[in-house]
Formats: structure tokens, C-alpha cells, sequence
């Protein structure tokens, strides 16, 4: 029984296998016929009722023909009971020379046989104006991509090359395209100099320098290179073909050799004009995206004053060209006042665009009180990526509007007289001003001089509070003549000598810094000589001293000084030798 | 009889000698004269021989104004009204007459200021005269100086002092800088209005360069240059180049003679 078991499902199995086989089918096909040079063609292989295992097919080699990548996808499904395993490998070939090549037969092991598929022809023309899809775009440095080091792939047959690529052949009117100019260099060659580059005419189209990017370094067929690039943005004014003429480098390699010049081929665009469908009167003649918004410099303003609005229309493309639309609002005279252009090269998640922002401004004055709206902005434009036209569209702006300074609520009516003659008032002739006048400015010196003086006072007063002893010596002639009315009013004699004993023994204690209540007769007159005065002055002084202070003790010295002159005598004193130390 | 002929003759003689010397002696007055009558042309002949006479103050300025206004030629008329507010910067007449014809321009009135601070220093500069604010920055500093000494002679003074002396200082130093603006607006800004309808202002001094800008009667341009013929101009949008001398009127003002402010 189990023999018989076994038995029948070998022969199921052959019976399957031998129907796996009958229905087994392999297919190959292209993506197109036609590429041009550095275009990649996709090439497909389909294995359909294959069970089992199927071994990745191997691409014959041909001749400037590379796989520059691979992939497979197998899908089963069972209906009715049934499996179906359809198999798929995809590779994507890049022709790197013009000519026709012919794919042979491609070998696939399936189901335990061997299929091979039907010869394949693809036509390849000249270099294409797109650059390789594989290769990363333009605007980013250029990483080692599989193209650089596939397997098998043929390195370029030139050390030094340029070529001349766009990144759209069929734009829209008015849309960027980005030209590259790439200068490739095998790190293994070393030039004379820099190379000298000469740029394609751009001849109808609006160009724009774009920012160069680094210096890279890339791998051709595994071979390293250095990668400079120029780029450049263009606009098509109007449909039609443009034809962006051969750039050129030239370069010595070696003193031996003369100058060198590499040229490009030229590149044709193919420029398509603007869809009819969707276009409005609003349409702004930009291609690319905008965003608009409206401001004002003030929210609230006085009727017959004007207020600045602003419309701020930003985004990418060129859009120097926009036109200040129309402002609409109410009971308002709108003025355009002024246009902002900041356009340039802008960085994006797109890569580099030309873009930026125009700036309208309008004088607006409102003609009455109240709340003035500004009516919302419409701006239309031609997306490239939506193939569509869009609206740029701002908020409504609203002003409040005050009554004038005046009172008034609305603006006077222009056919109003303008004020009358002035047949008195003002003046006649017109007066020189003030400031031509020398006098104003001598008077602008006398507060200077008095600052002056301010200050050097200043400085004499905190140098008398710093230092007590300077303080004594110059304030005891000021300290000993107030003394001295007191001294002429004493009445007795004995105790004018004592006032003038005190007045004057204190005052020669503070010019010669001692202490007055020991300050002998003979002391002052050494100290007066030390401090600087005459030996008749000191001495002089020493005597009046000791006159006064016998006067105090002994009436008999009256007769040497009469009371009634000792005031003077001490002032004449304090006078002299105040101009003798000064 | 005969004396009592001889006597009317003399008198009448006499009357029209006066009327005669009264209308060549007093062209203030004649001008007036002819605007009442309606006469703005023989109104603005008149006034221009004022200003030749040495008559150039802003009474003359505003009057010739409104005679060239009524005569159909504003852009003149804004160039003597800005001149009379030079003079009489706080004069309502002026103001309002100004306004109204900048207010009639093609281009409406001129843009304000960008700012709040950039407005006000500009009402400061321009509601006072040049005397004015000097006069007011010479006593502001007069004071100033007089706080100073006395806060200087005092070993210990007061706070109240201090902060009279900080304020004045402040007052002093506003006053000063809006007198050197207002200095710098009457002796080194020169200005001229465009008369001509429709003018164009070139890249260069010649009918050879192109056109950078077209600006209409009333624009108000600042002098920067002159080159035979051509001024050189910056228009109020900012634009720079040069008009033909005869397509605008100098302000009058500081060395600008009066034969160049206005053209017949």
C-alpha cells in the first residue's frame, strides 16, 4: 500500500513537472528602442510558470553597453488551486557611444532547463541634453554611484573632457533650465596653469549665473576624476528651439605642447509654450511658484494722510518681470510708489533656483473716516511641476481710517481754491539764520571758560578735603583777617594783645604746619625761614610775636606797640608773608 | 484861471508820478494787484521782479507760489512753496497750499516716512526754522553749563541738581543734533521740482544715455550734480541720473541764485 502510495506521487510529480514545463515562459523585452548616449534603457526579463528556483540571469557583455544596475521581483499566486510564479529581473543599460547594438539571447535557467530569449536591438544616438538618470543631479556633489564602478563598464577613452548638459530639453516658456558645464580631469593628469573656459551663447534665452558648486571627485568607469562645474539658469522668453552653442576649455598640458582646446556639442531646447486652458487676465507671466502677502506701515491712518502699502509677492522664477497689479479698495486714491526686485539664486530642496522677492509699494489715502479694506491680491502663475496655472492669493487688508487733524471726515473736493494771498505777515526778506552770525558762536565760548574755571575749583576743593594739612595752610590767612575786627573791638588793651597773640601764633602754626599753643617766638622765625620767607620777614614776625605776648603779661610792652596799631600791624603782617609763600 | 489850470495840471502831474513810482517801487504790491485781477502771469512777472529786488522772503515765496499755481504751472509752485517753508516752516497756508498740489500730482503725494522715529525727527527738523533750533540748542546749553558749575563748586551736590543736569544735557544734545540736520537740509540738501510735463531721467548728461526712470511735473528731486546742461539727481523713488536743466526748477534757497530757482 505504501509502495502504491509512493508510486503515485512520483508520478504526480512528473506529471506536474511535466506541465511546469509545458507552460514555462520567458520573455525579454526593452523599455525602447531608442536612447541617447549616457540615457539608461530599461531591460526586462519575465519567467511565468516557472516553479521551483530560478537562477538570476547573466547579461552577455556588449561592447559600450553596461549594466549599471539590477533587480528582481518574483510574485506567486494560487487561483482555482492553481500556483502561478511569475519572475521578473530588471537591468538598466546605459549606452556610453552612438551605434546599434544587439542584445543576443539571454540565458535562463528555469524549472531545470535552459531558455534563452530573443535577440534584442536597441539604437543609441548622440549625447543626450538630460543627464544619466543613475547619476545624482546637478546640485549635489556627486557620490560614487554604481554607474562610476559597475563591473565591466568601459572608462571614458579621453584623460580631460567637458560636456555640456541640461537639466530639461523641453521646458515650458519661462521656466528655469539648469546648464551645466562639466569639466571632468583624471587626477593622474597634471595641466599647466588653469584652464580657461569659455561659456556657450545663450543667444534668446535670459541667463543667470548659478552659484558653482565644490570641487568633487568622481569615479568614471573606475577610474578617479575631478569634477568642476559651472552652472547656469536659463529662461526662454517665447516657444520655439534654442540652441545653446558648444562651451569650450582650453588648457596646456605640458610645456612641450601647444594650448589644447576641448569643445562641447551644442544643445537644442525645445521650449513649449504656455497651456491656453486655465490662463486669466491675472495671469502674471511667471513660471515657477509665488506667495503673496499684503502689509501696511501703519493700521491706523488720518483722512488725507497716506499710509505705505505693501505687496510682497515672493517665490521661484523669474519674476523681476512681474508688473504691479492693481490695488482696489475703497473710498481711498491709490498711488504706486515704489518696486522692490531682491531676485537671485535661491538654495531648495530643488537645488539651486532663481528666485526671491519684489516688493510693490503703494501710497494709499483715504478719502474718508471709517474702516478701509483693501481688496485681496490675485496673482496668477504657471506651475511647471503641476503643469497648471495657479493663484497666488493674499488676506484683505483692512485700515482704520481717522478723521483729519482738522476734524474733517472725508477729503475736500479737488476743484477747491487753494489759500488766498498773504498781503501782510511773514517776512519780507529772508533772514541770514543765527548760525552764520560769528557772534552766536563767540557766546558759545564764555560757558566754556566758566567750565574751566568750575573745574580747576573742583579740583581745589578735593584737594583741600583729601589733605587737611594743604587745608590749614591755605585757608589761615582767610581764618586769621576774619579774627582781626574782633582784635580792633576788644577794648582792652591786654586782651587785644591776647586775640592778636592768638590770631597771629595760629596763623604762623598753619603756614609753617606746628603746633600754635607751643610755637615760641624764635620757633616761628626758623620755621618761617625754612618755609620760605626772608630773614627780615621772619624775623619781623618772630618780634610782633613776642611783642604781643609781653603785651599780655607786662603793660610795658604797650610803649614798643600801641594797642590801637596792633590790628594793622597783624594784617600787614598776614599780608606779607602770604605774598612771600605764595 | 489859468493859475488854477496850471495848479490841476501840477497836481495830476504830481498824482501819476506817484502811481507810477508806487507801481515800480512796490512790486510786492503791483503782483497782488494783478493776481486780484486774475492776471496770474503779469501776477508772477511781478513777484519774480520782487525776488530780483532782493524781496526773498517767505511772504514773496508763498505769493509767487500761488500765482504760478493759478498760472497753470505747479511744478514751479511746489518749488517756491517749499522754499516758503524753509522760511516759515509752521505757516498753516504754506502747508496746506503744499500739500494740496503734491496731493494733485500724478504720482500722488510723496511716500512717508518708513518709520515712526524716522517720521518724528523729520516733523523735529522740519517745524522748526534753523534759528530756531539753534537758539534753543544755545540756551538748552547755556543751562546746562550753569547746572554743571554749580554741581562742580559743591563738594556734595544735590540729586536734584544731577538730574537736572542729565535731562538738560539730553535736551541740549537732541536739539543740537536736530539743528545739524536741519543745518545740513539748508545749506548742503538742494532741491529742484520737475516743470516739465513728463521728463526722463537718464544714465548719463545726454539725450545718448538711456532712460532710468520718467518722472512727472511736481517730482521733487535732490541736486547731487550738474554737468552743462544736466543735473544730476536722485528722484524721490530713490532713482538716480540726470534731467535736463531746463525740465526742473531749483528750490530757492542757500546758493542757489534766484535767476536758477524757476524758469519764465
Amino acid at each position: 500500500m505504501n509502495a502504491l502510495r509512493g508510486v503515485v506521487c512520483v508520478m504526480l510529480l512528473c506529471a506536474l513537472a511535466a506541465d511546469a514545463r509545458a507552460e514555462v515562459d520567458v520573455h525579454a523585452s526593452l523599455s525602447r528602442d531608442t536612447a541617447a548616449v549616457g540615457e539608461s534603457v530599461e531591460l526586462t526579463i519575465a519567467v511565468s510558470g516557472a516553479v521551483g528556483r530560478v537562477a538570476t540571469p547573466e547579461i552577455p557583455p556588449v561592447d559600450y553597453l553596461q549594466v549599471v544596475s539590477s533587480g528582481s521581483q518574483q510574485n506567486i499566486t494560487f487561483v482555482n488551486g492553481q500556483m502561478t510564479s511569475t519572475s521578473t529581473y530588471t537591468f538598466r543599460l546605459v549606452a556610453s557611444r552612438e551605434g546599434t547594438y544587439t542584445i543576443p539571447g539571454i540565458e535562463v535557467r528555469a524549472a531545470g532547463q535552459v531558455f534563452t530569449t530573443q535577440p534584442l536591438t536597441l539604437t543609441v544616438t548622440g549625447r543626450s541634453s538630460a543627464p544619466p538618470p543613475p547619476q545624482p543631479g546637478p546640485f549635489t556633489s556627486r557620490p560614487p554611484a554604481p554607474d562610476d564602478t559597475a563591473p565591466g563598464e568601459e572608462p571614458p577613452t579621453e584623460d580631460v573632457f567637458v560636456e555640456l548638459v541640461v537639466d530639461d530639453d523641453r521646458p515650458w516658456v519661462g521656466e528655469q533650465v539648469t546648464m551645466s558645464l562639466r569639466f571632468y580631469q583624471s587626477t593622474a593628469v597634471r595641466l599647466m596653469g588653469s584652464a580657461e573656459y569659455s561659456p556657450p551663447s545663450t543667444e534668446g534665452l535670459v541667463a543667470e549665473p548659478l552659484p558653482d558648486p565644490p570641487t568633487t571627485r568622481v569615479e568614471l568607469g573606475g577610474l578617479p576624476y575631478q569634477l568642476i562645474e559651472r552652472r547656469t539658469a536659463l529662461f526662454a522668453p517665447a516657444p520655439g528651439e534654442y540652441t545653446i552653442g558648444a562651451a569650450s576649455i582650453t588648457l596646456i598640458r605640458s610645456y612641450l605642447s601647444g594650448e589644447e582646446t576641448i569643445t562641447t556639442d551644442p544643445v537644442t531646447l525645445h521650449v513649449r509654450p504656455l497651456p491656453e486652458a486655465g490662463r486669466t487676465d491675472a495671469f502674471s507671466g511667471v513660471v515657477g511658484r509665488l506667495h503673496a502677502t499684503l502689509n501696511a506701515t501703519s493700521e491706523a491712518v488720518r483722512v488725507g494722510d497716506a499710509v505705505t502699502v505693501r505687496l510682497e509677492v515672493t517665490g521661484t522664477g523669474d519674476i523681476r518681470q512681474l508688473e504691479a497689479p492693481e490695488l482696489q479698495c475703497g473710498e481711498a486714491r491709490v498711488y504706486p510708489s515704489g518696486r522692490q526686485p531682491r531676485v537671485g539664486p535661491q538654495t531648495t530642496g530643488a537645488g539651486d533656483v532663481i528666485g526671491g522677492s519684489v516688493v510693490f509699494e503703494y501710497l494709499v489715502m483715504p478719502a474718508q473716516a471709517g474702516e478701509l479694506i483693501v481688496r485681496p491680491v490675485e496673482i496668477q502663475y504657471f506651475n511647471p511641476q503641476t503643469e497648471r496655472y495657479e493663484m497666488a492669493r493674499t488676506s484683505p487688508l483692512s485700515l482704520q481710517v481717522l478723521p483729519g487733524e482738522g476734524g474733517e471726515t472725508s477729503l475736500r473736493s479737488e476743484g477747491g481754491e487753494i489759500r488766498y494771498l498773504k498781503e501782510n505777515g511773514l517776512g519780507m526778506r529772508s533772514r541770514a539764520p543765527i548760525t552764520s552770525s560769528t557772534w552766536f558762536w563767540l557766546m558759545q565760548l564764555a560757558p566754556l571758560a566758566a567750565l574751566g574755571w568750575a573745574l580747576a575749583r573742583r579740583v581745589e576743593l578735593l584737594r583741600r578735603a583729601a589733605d587737611p594739612r594743604y587745608r590749614r595752610f591755605t585757608e589761615a590767612a582767610a581764618v586769621a583777617r576774619r579774627q582781626l575786627p574782633a582784635i580792633a573791638t576788644a577794648g582792652d588793651p591786654r586782651e587785644t594783645y591776647r586775640l592778636a597773640d592768638a590770631t597771629l601764633a595760629q596763623y604762623l602754626a598753619a603756614k609753617t604746619n606746628a603746633a600754635a599753643a607751643s610755637l615760641s617766638p624764635d620757633d616761628a622765625r626758623e620755621l618761617l625761614v625754612r618755609a620760605g620767607c626772608s630773614e627780615e620777614l621772619a624775623g619781623e614776625a618772630r618780634d610782633t610775636l613776642a611783642v604781643l605776648r609781653a603785651g599780655v603779661y607786662a603793660p610795658g610792652a604797650y610803649a614798643r606797640l600801641p594797642a590801637d596799631e596792633v590790628p594793622a600791624r597783624v594784617r600787614t603782617l598776614i599780608d606779607e608773608i602770604e605774598a612771600a609763600l605764595r | 484861471m489859468s493859475a488854477h489850470r496850471w495848479s490841476l495840471m501840477a497836481a495830476l502831474a504830481l498824482l501819476a508820478s506817484l502811481v507810477c513810482a508806487q507801481d515800480t517801487a512796490d512790486p510786492l504790491a503791483k503782483g497782488e494787484e494783478r493776481y486780484r485781477l486774475g492776471d496770474f502771469e503779469g501776477a508772477v512777472a511781478a513777484y519774480r521782479e520782487a525776488l530780483a529786488s532782493g524781496l526773498d522772503g517767505a511772504r514773496v515765496q508763498y505769493n509767487l507760489g500761488n500765482a504760478l499755481y493759478r498760472a497753470g504751472k505747479p511744478g514751479e509752485a511746489i518749488a517756491h512753496w517749499l522754499a516758503a517753508r524753509t522760511l516759515a516752516p509752521r505757516d498753516a497756508d504754506i502747508r496746506a497750499n503744499l500739500q494740496r498740489a503734491l496731493l494733485e500730482r500724478p504720482q500722488g503725494p510723496p511716500a512717508p516716512s518708513p518709520s515712526w522715529l524716522h517720521a518724528l525727527v523729520s516733523w523735529a527738523i522740519d517745524a522748526l526754522t534753523l534759528s530756531e533750533l539753534a537758539g534753543a540748542a544755545a540756551v538748552l546749553y547755556w543751562l546746562a553749563v550753569v547746572v554743571g558749575i554749580a554741581l562742580l563748586v559743591r563738594l556734595r551736590p544735590s540729586r536734584s541738581l544731577r538730574r537736572a543736569l542729565i535731562a538738560l544735557a539730553v535736551l541740549a544734545g537732541i536739539t543740537t543734533a536736530l539743528g545739524i540736520g536741519r543745518w545740513w537740509r539748508y545749506h548742503q540738501v538742494r532741491r529742484a521740482v520737475v516743470v516739465a510735463e513728463s521728463t526722463t531721467i537718464n544714465t548719463g548728461p545726454g539725450e545718448s544715455f538711456g532712460a532710468a526712470q520718467t518722472v512727472s511735473e511736481g517730482c521733487i528731486l535732490r541736486i547731487v550734480g550738474e554737468d552743462s546742461g544736466w543735473t544730476k539727481v536722485v528722484a524721490e523713488g530713490g532713482a538716480r541720473g540726470w534731467v535736463r536743466d531746463e525740465a526742473v526748477a531749483r528750490v530757492p534757497g542757500p546758493g542757489v541764485p534766484e535767476e536758477l530757482a524757476g524758469s519764465e
